[in-house]
């Protein structure tokens, strides 16, 4: 019991210890012998643990009592370090929410890592992610044996009748074990039965919560009631969960009624799996690249050529780009928090080296090492506490308006928000700061040798200094390294808005509609309602042009098929081009502003004879030499039908901004089919389009009553949404390369004062010698750019070997970019040299004699 | 006040003891009802001198084991415990009247 207590005695402060360790030892073994029992032993463990945790607690108390002072008394010190942590320990938080929300937010699906997403994929045709066709997909379903249970969706958009308000509803036509694939159950209700999926008998509906909660009010009455969809009467039979992870409220799920008889090449559908428990990804694709290659043997006609790409259902719901960034976003904002540690860690080693006679004095008179690291890194802990408090304030404010700063298309319809995981982000990082700067100046205390600094005038801290040298290096290098990355995105953006759209997006106004069914029962029906709405809407106050299509450009359609000159039809499967077609009335190219190069458009009594078209201008190169004139000429469809072309119209970058060039694209005149969502464009004369919105909405109900009109928006808008992904990164690393510079300026500002500050009796020297002020100032500048060369070398060493992840977020910039790289250097040094000259012109005020005399100042 | 410093402060009220003595003492008042463990002597002491309420003394008997520490009520802790004592008193008095003792 005896070494017990002895053992027990250690949990005991070391200065607590030295004093009454003997007698507390003493009186103890007095009592065991006296009455010892397990009462005592066991009073006197509990006894122990509980005074000694009382020591510790106020040690910890008088530290942080007289670290408190310390930093009220150094107020300038305390307050840029706290400054410094909290703008870096904010950014971090609120990036790292973004990561949160984008990244780490578990799909509410069970086991989301066994679901994927199969998409059909075509070499020749150079397609790489497309949607599959009914029949292939029912083949798979039957015949594979590593998927568990499959499903396809297709998207669908009814009109809704609620209360008289007519609502577009978007929602899910799903076939196939669509609830067991997706891991969820409905609400209430039930899910589809097999011959529900039979054409006739599919008019019945699962209510999405959403709508079911919003339109009528979450009544479970709503069950076995009948509604009206687009025209149709379909039964509720259920509702289904709101939190399905698809991002977007989903409206409803009809069934998919089997084999409308499309054809086997019709490919309208995204197909869903669910793999097999023990069966990986891999594996899964290279059976189901077998069953496409047994498929596209079986039939040639709508399979040769396609092969299939499984994906992991998470990454198909959000752009893979998004990920990506938000990762170097986090990179980067890391890289800050980093900077700013060692910026502190620098203002700290400064004043280590002022209070080096206190702290030779302090241990010479008894004081442990041990008890001094302990309130050094208090010190740190309240600067880190003081910082990290200040900083989360910051990223709350950040995160809670993150609406506004952050473009809707970035997170699957989650925003960051703050809760317990953030939280306790924040107090890690702001723990790990605290000890990383905490560590250097405690470590610096550990190592000196106390009674040379009692004995010097002047500080001999050559450690300090050489350390300080160090971190402003890595201060320079990792400002150099932000800078560099924002740079090469800002030069990326700016390519990105010099892209030529080919169209003209400014004062346009677009808003979507469903024809309905029984305005477009047949092709002079559809064509007098067009007409309708294009007349109501060009006699507008405002309006010049108008026009219906069935996408706009960069819009989400993916309407597409393979298009080759009929001479050549045969070879359509191999050689055709893949061309996205697009449904346009007339007036549509002087609407977007799309020149007609050649030719002519047809015009409404040119109603279906001879199917024209238009194509665009890369279009005509691919199918037809250069010399060949394409009017007059026809072309073949993936549809197996001629069209005959009649004009050439430019180039518009319809599918994506950062495709490898124009889409080759085929203008469909209205009555090649009634497609279920078309656009009304008007081209307006008046600075905001979007005043016109309640004269659109009401033209088109003074066509059809009860007509709804949605998605309305300025194509203005709609562009800069598109880009707003590539800008919010650019904006968000130019911000924080800016950050960087300024604290690694302030980094190099600080070196320079304390290298003048401990020169100053050379200095004085000098002066007296004769050495012009000017002169001196060069020369502490000088000598301050060696250690910004290394920086700034070792910074772009280290952004030539992160190229190969800029690269994934560039467009048509490479991350090698020399110019990019010179002028981060050159801002760098620029900036470097600016921070040494502002404390080395202090040289100019210091008076020889003085200084000489060794006073200190 | 919390109560082992009472204790502590009322056994060296008459007169100057050691560590284990003080112990000995509380215990014997007592009756036994009140034991002090080592720990909570000798953080109690440390902080009733870092207050000034207790010094320690230089002088021992000659042939007293070197490890032992004596110490005395200083007069800023004798005009404590009176104090408290007077006010345990008046509390005391308050619960008579109430009719509870």
């Amino acid at each position: 019991m005896i070494a017990l207590y002895r053992f027990l005695l250690l949990f005991y402060p070391k200065a607590f210890r030295e004093e009454y360790a003997g007698p507390m030892l003493a009186d103890f073994r007095l009592r065991w012998a006296r009455e010892g029992s397990t009462n005592l032993a066991l009073s006197t463990v509990v006894d122990t643990l509980r005074t000694a945790a009382g020591c510790h607690a106020e040690m910890l108390a008088q530290d942080l009592r007289f670290g408190a002072r310390t930093l009220r008394q150094n107020r300038a010190f305390a307050l840029s370090a706290i400054v410094t942590l909290a703008l870096a320990i904010g950014a971090t938080t609120a990036i790292f929410s973004l990561v949160q929300a984008v990244m780490l937010r578990p799909l509410p699906l069970a086991e989301p890592e066994r679901i994927v997403r199969i998409f059909d994929t075509n070499q020749q045709l150079r397609i790489s992610g497309f949607a599959s066709s009914e029949e292939n997909f029912q083949d798979w379903a039957q015949r594979t044996r590593t998927f568990a249970s499959m499903a396809a969706l297709q998207d669908q958009n009814l009109n809704l009748n609620v209360g008289g308000l007519p609502e577009r509803v978007q929602g899910f036509a799903i076939q196939g074990d669509f609830w067991k694939t997706i891991g969820a159950q409905p609400l209430l209700g039930r899910i589809f039965t097999p011959d529900e999926h039979v054409l006739g008998r599919h008019r019945v509906v699962l209510l999405g919560e959403g709508l079911w909660r919003r339109a009528f009010a979450g009544d479970p009455q709503m069950l076995g009631r009948s509604l009206e969809l687009s025209g149709h009467h379909y039964t509720v039979v259920g509702v289904a969960p709101a939190e399905l992870g698809f991002g977007h409220d989903i409206g409803f799920f009809t069934p998919l009624p089997r084999a409308r008889n499309n054809g086997r090449g019709d490919r309208q559908v995204a197909v869903l799996g669910r793999l097999r428990p023990g069966v990986t990804v891999d594996e899964a694709a290279t059976e189901l690249k077998q069953l496409a290659a047994d498929l596209a043997r079986e039939h040639p006609d709508a399979n040769r050529g396609w092969s299939v790409r499984l994906q992991n259902v998470r990454e198909w719901i959000l752009e893979p780009a998004v990920p990506r960034s938000v990762l170097v976003l986090f990179g980067a904002v890391g890289l800050l928090l980093l900077l700013a540690c060692a910026n502190v860690a620098n203002l700290l080693l400064a004043r280590a080296a002022a209070r080096q006679r206190e702290i030779g004095v302090r241990l010479a008179l008894g004081a442990s090492r041990a008890r001094l690291m302990r309130q050094v890194i208090t010190e740190s802990l309240l600067l880190g506490v003081g910082g990290g408090m200040v900083g989360v304030a910051l990223a709350f404010v950040l995160v809670q308006n993150a609406r506004t700063w952050l473009p809707s298309n970035l997170v699957a319809g989650e925003l960051p928000e703050v809760n317990a995981q953030l939280l306790a982000f924040a107090g890690a990082v702001t723990l790990m700061a605290s000890l990383v700067f905490g560590s250097v100046p405690a470590l610096l205390f550990w190592r000196d040798d106390v009674r040379a600094s009692l004995n010097t005038s002047r500080s001999t801290a050559a450690e300090p200094a050489r350390w300080r040298q160090m971190l402003a290096v890595g201060q320079l290098a990792l400002a150099v390294l932000l800078l560099t990355g924002a740079l090469l995105l800002a030069r990326s953006f700016t390519k990105l808005m010099q892209v030529e759209l080919g169209f003209r997006q400014d004062q346009l106004l677009t808003a979507r509609f469903t024809p309905p069914p029984g305005r477009v029962a047949n092709e002079d029906q559809l064509i007098a309602y067009y007409d309708a709405l294009l007349r109501e809407a060009s006699a507008l106050a405002g309006v010049k042009s108008a026009a219906i299509a069935s996408e706009i450009p960069l819009g989400p359609a993916r309407t597409g098929m393979p298009a080759i000159a009929v001479e050549r039809a045969s070879l359509i499967a191999t050689e055709g081009t893949q061309a996205a077609w697009r449904i346009v009335t007339p007036g549509y190219f002087a609407t977007f502003g799309i020149p007609v190069l050649r030719g002519g458009i047809w015009s409404s009594s040119d109603a279906y004879r001879d199917l024209p078209v238009l194509i665009s201008d890369t279009l005509r190169r691919k199918l037809w030499e250069e010399t060949v004139d394409p009017i007059g000429r026809r072309l073949r469809l993936g549809n197996g039908r001629n069209y005959l072309v009649v004009g050439v119209a430019g180039d518009v970058r319809h599918n994506s901004l950062t495709s490898a060039g124009p889409t080759p694209t085929v203008y469909l005149p209205p009555w090649f089919t009634a497609w279920p969502t078309m656009t009304i464009a008007l081209r307006t004369n008046v600075a905001e389009p979007a005043a016109l919105t309640q004269a659109l909405r009401q033209a088109v109900r003074r066509v059809e009553p009860g007509q709804p009109v949605y998605d309305i928006q300025t194509m203005d808008a709609f562009v800069s949404r598109v880009v707003a992904g590539p800008r919010l990164a650019t904006g968000l690393l130019g911000m924080l390369a800016l950050l960087a510079l300024v604290l690694a300026a302030v980094g190099v500002a600080g070196l320079a004062s304390y290298a003048v500050a401990r020169q100053r009796p050379e200095l004085a020297l000098r002066l007296a010698l004769g050495a012009t002020p000017s002169r001196l100032i060069r020369n502490v500048v000088g000598s301050h750019l060696v250690l910004c060369s290394a920086g700034l070398a070792l910074g772009l060493a280290a952004a030539w070997w992160l190229r190969p992840v800029m690269a994934t977020l560039l467009f048509e910039v490479q991350p090698g970019d020399p110019l990019v790289f010179a002028a981060a250097g050159t801002a760098l040094l620029a900036a470097a040299c600016l921070a040494a000259w502002i404390p080395a012109r202090h040289v100019t005020r210091i008076d020889p004699a003085a200084a000489l005399r060794g006073e200190n100042s | 006040m919390p109560e082992a410093t009472f204790h502590i402060l009322v056994s060296l009220a008459d007169g100057d003891k050691h560590g284990y003595a003080i112990m000995q003492d509380v215990a014997d008042r007592t009756d036994g009802a009140v034991k002090l463990n080592v720990g909570t002597l000798y953080t109690t002491i440390k902080r009733l001198l870092q207050q000034g309420w207790l010094v320690e003394l230089d002088e021992r008997p000659d042939d007293d084991d070197e490890r032992r520490r004596y110490y005395r009520l200083s007069a800023e802790g004798r005009a404590e415990i009176v104090g408290e004592t007077q006010r345990l008193r008046q509390m005391v008095g308050l619960a008579r009247k109430a009719g509870l003792a």
